[in-house]
């Protein structure tokens, strides 16, 4: 393309060698892993058809479900998926055992636990949630060829239970032995990763004000790191049994680390509000003179040392009264209540940074050795659920199921027990994914493609074959292309359904079977099936990352305030957190990066975290500080007026929190000073309040014009 | 002294397996410990000696319950 370019030195020979390991990197893990794929599938196949199971292609077949390029995947894969078949295989024997005869009530008994399983799989997360969409087709697998002999289902049950626990175990020790790619590397580089952006984000804050855009994508950046990691953490502790013990303690990290960016967060507001006020402002001057040590401290750390920036921290944190206090002197009376505020913000965002940092450096210490001050590691983390799209999907479940059954019955198919299991247990799986209708649609492709060369497997190959070498010999280069492809992240779902639909209709057995008209019975069936699934999806889209839900998401995120106002004390800062971080980035996930939607997205977000946060510390130190009676119920006002406030958006709750937070300063002072004890609270107050009359938040935009007409809530979030 | 089936809610299940199980939760515990002391840190391929530890264990336990 540019080789004739006149004036420009040639571009310098590149060696054919070194182009060829370019264009190869990355290869020989993607061998590596096609190698561990067919090794267990094989070895899974193997040991099957030795000890005589009646279907060794369910053992294999279970590999490809559970396949993933990181171990500790695999494992935590295996783990949910070996809970949720048994659950399933004792509900498919009750169920059958409860109405053996009557087909429509075992159909209503199958569809009720379907639906509720594809539910709970939507209320947790990862792996967790895989569990349940197991129990939930297990139950389709197992129940479904039984309907016509009941008597048979225990058998079937056992069966199809030892045959997925053996491939679980398989692939779970091939995956954990034979050259594993640790995810624990994974977990440590992203650690360390989110921690230097982190501080070196700090560091650069207090070199100046940050503009508002910028901080509100280094937040997008840090709650989805943080999310991140807590998913790696969850899946970690399956592959390192050290990793397993300091699990708790990684949620501490990760917790502490969401306390302190959103401390600093509200801090850099308050600043920017100052300076919006006047560019020359003293408060916000001395505020940023106060903040200078610690960006100095950051910029002079040794990277990727913690114990070193801890100490570095624990040194400016020491300093730092000293020095407010002789800032102080230095400002005008009036203000003081504005430096107070931001003095005590730096002041809890340094101890919580140094608390970031010193976590951060016992977990570099081997084993638990390295002791933890100043924590309890008792952590929970919370996950936030719609219940509208929980119930959504457990209704969409239900009704395929019923009305799939009840027209498999009524047609009398004879392999539509097939075709219904696979529509159930697709349905299932891809529920709880993103765009479940663009993966169902790359799967029945692959579906289709997959069954093409089982059809040559089985008419050219199969015929030749006399052992279980020659087996392993003939149909391994179909997979292995097909597990190949599963390397290609964007090909993933046509690669998953090619292995599917090249094992699943094979359906290896003990004696060698060249029956083609039932392989094509089956395999039309289970193509049906994928089909099915395909077309439910564009029939019920998901109502997950629509419009709708990502508006009902946002009234909850803001709701979470209400959470913070009126919600039990104990361990309520941590739920808080943690909750209103997992709405955000639900939501977030769903809407386009730097569209108008996702700003006034992370605009909700700040606020919400912002002044959540700060509720629940004025609910604690106004208990701890013991405060008078009369001003308790103006903070008890003011609170839960700012609670409605986000709940309806209506400009008087905004007058009416104004109005009470006012009421409340002035109680604070008496015989005009400040008790120390009320010191706390007060400033509290006056970050709600100046957090209520920043003319620039998206709050001000809903509701905070008297004169402007009140909003709806929808209207504002979109 | 192991029964070669026991009956567990009038289902036969074998010996060897209710073995299997019980040595795995016992494995749990003892892999937490010896990450907790940093065990591991010493073996040259952490996965692997466990597994072989594993089925030392349930190779020695089998034959001296079995016979």
């Amino acid at each position: 393309m540019s080789a004739a370019a006149p004036g420009l030195p040639p571009a310098p020979e590149v060696r054919w060698t070194t182009q060829l390991r370019e264009a190869l990197r990355g290869e020989g893990a993607a061998w590596m892993f096609v190698f561990k794929v067919l090794l267990s599938i094989y070895l899974a196949g193997m040991i099957a058809m030795r000890m005589g199971f009646s279907s060794p292609s369910t053992a294999m077949i279970t590999v490809i479900v559970v396949m993933n390029r990181q171990s500790g995947m695999v494992l935590a894969k295996a783990f949910y998926r070996a809970l949720g078949t048994i659950v399933g295989s004792i509900a498919a024997v009750t169920i059958t055992a409860l109405f053996p005869q009557q087909p429509v009530l075992f159909l209503l008994a199958l569809s009720i636990w379907v639906g509720l399983c594809a539910g709970g799989a939507l209320m947790f997360r990862n792996f967790r949630s895989y569990g349940f969409v197991l129990s939930g087709y297990t139950v389709a697998i197992i129940a479904l060829p039984a309907v016509n002999e009941p008597t048979q289902v225990f058998i079937l049950a056992t069966a199809r239970l030892t045959e997925v626990l053996l491939g679980l175990l398989v692939s779970a020790v091939v995956f954990d032995v034979v050259f594993p790619a640790r995810l624990r590397n994974s977990l440590r580089v992203a650690a360390n990763a989110l921690m230097t952006g982190f501080l070196d984000f700090v560091r650069d804050g207090t070199r100046g004000a940050l503009p508002r855009e910028q901080m509100e994508q280094a937040h997008l950046r840090f709650v989805r790191e943080s999310m991140a990691l807590e998913d790696l953490r969850a899946s970690v502790v399956f592959e390192d049994p050290e990793a397993r013990v300091r699990s708790r303690r990684m949620r501490l990290l990760n917790q502490r680390f969401m306390a302190a960016s959103t401390r600093f967060q509200s801090l850099h507001h308050l600043i920017n509000r100052l300076l919006r006020s006047d560019p020359n402002d003293a408060v916000a001057g001395a505020l940023m003179q106060l903040y200078r040590p610690l960006g100095e401290a950051l910029a002079a750390r040794r990277v990727g040392n913690h114990d070193d920036v801890t100490a570095r921290l624990d040194t400016v944190l020491a300093a730092q009264p000293a020095r407010a206090a002789e800032l102080r002197t230095a400002l005008p009376a009036p203000r003081l209540d504005d430096f107070d505020t931001g003095a005590s913000l730096l002041l809890r965002f340094t101890e919580e940074l140094r608390d970031v940092t010193h976590t951060a450096a016992a977990m570099q210490q081997p084993g638990i050795g390295g002791q933890l001050a100043r924590a309890s590691e008792k952590v929970r983390f919370h996950y936030a659920t719609d219940r509208m799209s929980v119930a959504v999907t457990v209704v969409r479940s239900f009704l395929v199921s019923l009305l799939l059954g009840l027209a498999w019955m009524s047609s009398g198919w004879t392999s539509g027990a097939g075709a219904m299991a696979n529509v159930i247990a697709f349905t299932a799986i891809l529920a709880a994914g993103p765009n479940p209708n663009v993966t169902a649609a790359q799967i029945t492709k692959g579906f289709s493609l997959g069954l093409a060369m089982a059809f040559l497997c089985v008419t050219l190959v199969m015929p030749r074959i006399d052992s279980y070498a020659m087996l392993v010999l003939g149909t391994a280069p179909f997979l292995m292309l097909s597990v190949y492809l599963s390397t290609r992240p964007a090909l993933f779902g046509m690669s998953l359904g090619m292995c599917l639909g090249t094992l699943v209709p094979l359906n290896l057995g003990l004696a060698p079977s060249f029956d083609v008209a039932s392989f094509l019975n089956n395999g039309v069936a289970f193509l049906m099936g994928a089909v099915l699934s395909m077309v439910a999806f564009q029939l019920i889209p998901s109502v997950i990352g629509t419009q709708w839900q990502r508006r009902r998401l946002l009234t909850e995120l803001r709701r979470q305030v209400t959470l913070a106002a009126r919600a039990p004390l104990d361990g309520l800062a941590p739920r808080f957190e943690s909750v209103s971080r997992d709405l955000f980035l639900q939501v977030v996930t769903h809407t386009q990066p730097g569209s108008d939607e996702s700003r006034t997205l992370l605009a909700w977000a700040l606020a919400v975290h912002e002044t959540g946060r700060t509720l629940i510390e004025l609910r604690h130190d106004s208990i701890d500080a013991a405060v008078p009676r009369r001003i308790e119920t103006q903070i008890d006002a003011a609170v839960s007026a700012i609670a409605r406030l986000y709940d309806q958006l209506s400009p008087a709750d905004h007058q009416a929190a104004l109005a009470h937070l006012d009421a409340a300063l002035a109680e604070t002072v008496v015989e005009g000073a400040v008790p120390p004890s009320l010191q706390h609270v007060r400033q509290h107050l006056h970050l709600l309040r100046s957090a209520l009359r920043d003319a620039d938040s998206v709050l001000a935009g809903a509701a905070g014009e008297p004169s402007a007409p009140s909003m709806e809530p929808s209207r504002a979030a979109s | 002294m192991l029964p070669p089936e026991i009956s567990i809610g009038g289902v036969y299940v074998p010996g060897l397996l209710v073995l299997a199980i019980a040595l795995f939760v016992l494995f749990w515990i003892l892999d937490g410990i010896a990450g907790r002391i940093g065990l591991y840190r010493h073996a040259w391929h952490p996965p692997l000696f466990r597994l072989a530890l594993y089925v030392c264990v349930f190779g020695l336990l089998g034959l001296a319950l079995l016979t």
